[in-house]
């Protein structure tokens, strides 16, 4: 009897796999459309993410690096005509990441809204002193800015150190609007864009660990004769050295969206946070997408070089946003 | 007296047949790869009582019939490690008549679930409490205690009980440990992400990875629930149904796209 038990799963899969199709056409066809970008909604994401993912064997390759790159202009351009402040593009193998000079200068050249600026990671460990840093040193084109701890900003907000934003009155302030001036053309908000890769996760908290116990070792050899006083973080603690209270640190994102660059192997398949930082994601929203359209699929079918990639379109972004809107947040009440 | 006789025949009729129909799926299951670990979110309690027009404590009783129900599908697949999330540090918020009512749920229904006929037993399964369980009553902690002492003999399956959990308080507790772990050895090797995950809670019953993340009633959110434990290569899968609705064909689904990704890995993933 058992290979009747063994058809009768090949059946389920084959009935399985044709209720996807159809739920994949019914859901691009006959669903209504979600509301444009610039809707009023009854709530947006502060701090949105974007989680791209590739097949593992296309790591490595130029164009999917191209794809992705592609993929983040356009979250920002949506960011900002949504009214986002703050985004993150994530991707597990740190393919932004090694590109991230590359983004920032298409992201400058794109609007000039953004200067460019190197920031020091601000992830701050207690209470070693941070190890010396060349955060004096001036962004220098294509360089990779990928530092150890796997997050860059790529582009800063207008901070407290730029030009004033608003214009005041005085002969001073004049000078400061003229040099606003000069820096934004447009009225759109800026976005605030980190880039993030799968090191800024796990290996972080790894390292955090190791820096609590260099402290308390060293606390220790202050005292010789006294053993090491064992160590009682709280989590209050631990989110204020990942998250950061005062600087622009990795904190947690509202809502992520999860997309496939590369044509998933099966239709619909489950979603998946490809090592996504797991502490910021305690109450995020997750939006995700996981049909290739079909007409991408067949022209996939077709030749792989008519439709390689997937990548983040507007429609997906505003559904994102739409359920974002619609959510509910209890908090455990 | 003959209609009632007819009516209860006709019930245990189709309780069989359900029951015959639910074990030729997994049967035709169990000859395609199945998970080793899955955890649950049992949401949708209260919503699922409001939609009936009943009490909220009613729903829980609801949701604690479901996971009986799930409970015993999965061990009857094959699935060796399976983790449940029943009480948030987050829910101690609600209001107190609600949150002692849950305590006297789990209080009572622990013992019943490792007893003589309750599903740990019948499925030689090891139930492990996770969470900061200082924080629960005094009754709870003993059941509790009961409870693991009743099933620590039994090996071949686990049950995680996620209560009074919080993954962030997971995550802190394990650098904590790890950390003084290091301190009190005075190894000079550095703390390695291993390191960590062998502190984690779900570590206590030798849980493997996630491999499948379920939560019920359509909210989009792991809500604090295994984010270490989760954000790797687990499927994460959002269902709409509320906790007490979920049944065998809700389980199916899931356990189909995981056979899929199995078998979509080149042969040297495998």
């Amino acid at each position: 009897m058992s290979w009747v038990a063994w058809l009768s799963l090949r059946l389920f899969h084959l009935v399985y796999a044709i209720y996807l199709a159809l739920w994949s056409i019914y859901t691009r066809w006959f669903v209504s459309e979600p509301s444009s970008l610039t809707s009023v909604r009854d709530k947006l994401p502060a701090h949105l993410a974007v989680n791209l993912a590739c097949s593992e064997d296309m790591t490595g390759d130029e164009t999917v690096k191209e794809a992705f790159l592609a993929c983040a202009e356009r979250a920002v351009l949506y960011c900002r005509q949504a009214g986002i402040r703050r985004l993150t593009m994530y991707d597990r193998h740190g393919i932004l990441l090694s590109a991230s000079g590359l983004l920032k200068h298409r992201l400058s050249t794109a609007d000039c809204a953004v200067q460019p600026e190197r920031l020091k990671p601000s992830i701050v460990y207690p209470p070693t002193p941070p190890s010396s840093d060349d955060s004096d040193s001036q962004f220098s084109g294509d360089e990779a800015l990928g530092d150890s701890v796997g997050l860059v900003t790529v582009c800063p907000e207008l901070a407290k150190n730029e030009p004033i934003k608003k214009a005041g009155r005085t002969k001073g302030s004049l000078r400061r609007r003229s040099r606003a001036c000069r820096i934004s053309f447009t009225a759109t908000p800026n976005v605030v864009v980190q880039v993030a890769s799968q090191t800024a996760g796990k290996a972080v908290l790894a390292s955090v660990a190791n820096r609590l116990l260099h402290a308390a070792q060293q606390s220790s050899e202050s005292m010789p004769g006294r053993d090491a006083k064992s160590i009682s973080t709280t989590a209050t603690e631990l989110q204020y050295i990942l998250e950061g209270a005062n600087s622009p640190t990795f904190s947690a994102p509202d809502l992520m969206i999860v997309h496939n660059v590369s044509c998933p192997s099966r239709q619909c398949s489950p979603m998946e946070l490809h090592a996504f930082p797991p502490w910021q994601i305690r109450l995020t929203e997750f939006f995700y997408d996981g049909a290739w359209s079909l007409r991408t699929r067949v022209l996939r079918h077709l030749a792989d070089t008519l439709a390689p990639f997937s990548l983040l379109t507007e429609v997906e972004f505003r559904k994102a946003l739409d359920e974002y809107a619609s959510a509910q947040f209890r908090v455990g009440r | 007296m003959a209609a009632a006789y007819a009516s209860s025949s006709i019930f245990r009729a189709r309780e069989r047949l359900v029951d015959l129909f639910q074990r030729a799926v997994v049967a035709a299951l169990r000859t395609g790869p199945i998970p080793r670990h899955v955890a649950f979110v049992m949401d949708g309690n209260r919503r699922y009582a409001r939609s009936l027009g009943v009490r909220v404590v009613d729903g829980h009783v609801s949701g604690y019939y479901a996971l009986r129900r799930v409970l015993e599908i999965l061990y009857l697949l094959g699935v060796e490690h399976v983790t449940a999330y029943a009480f948030a540090i987050d829910n101690f918020k609600r209001t107190p008549e609600e949150v002692d009512a849950l305590m006297s749920l789990a209080q009572d229904r622990l013992i019943e679930f490792c007893e003589h006929g309750g599903v740990l037993r019948e499925y030689g399964v090891r139930l492990v409490a996770v969470g900061n369980i200082s924080l629960c009553p005094p009754g709870v902690q003993d059941a509790i205690r009961r409870a693991e002492e009743m099933t620590k003999d039994n090996t071949r399956a686990v049950f995680n009980l996620c209560i009074s959990y919080a993954s962030r308080d997971e995550i802190t507790t394990a650098v904590n440990t790890t950390v003084n772990e290091k301190l009190a050895s005075q190894s000079p090797t550095p703390i390695t992400v291993a390191d960590l995950d062998a502190h984690m809670m779900t570590a206590r019953g030798n849980s493997p990875p996630l491999d499948i993340f379920v939560r019920t009633s359509g909210v989009l959110r792991l809500s604090d629930f295994l984010l270490w434990q989760c954000n790797e290569d687990t499927q994460i899968q959002f269902i709409r149904r509320y906790w007490p609705e979920i049944g065998l064909l809700d389980i199916i689904p899931i356990l189909l796209d995981y056979q899929r990704k199995v078998w979509s890995k080149p042969a040297s993933e495998s």
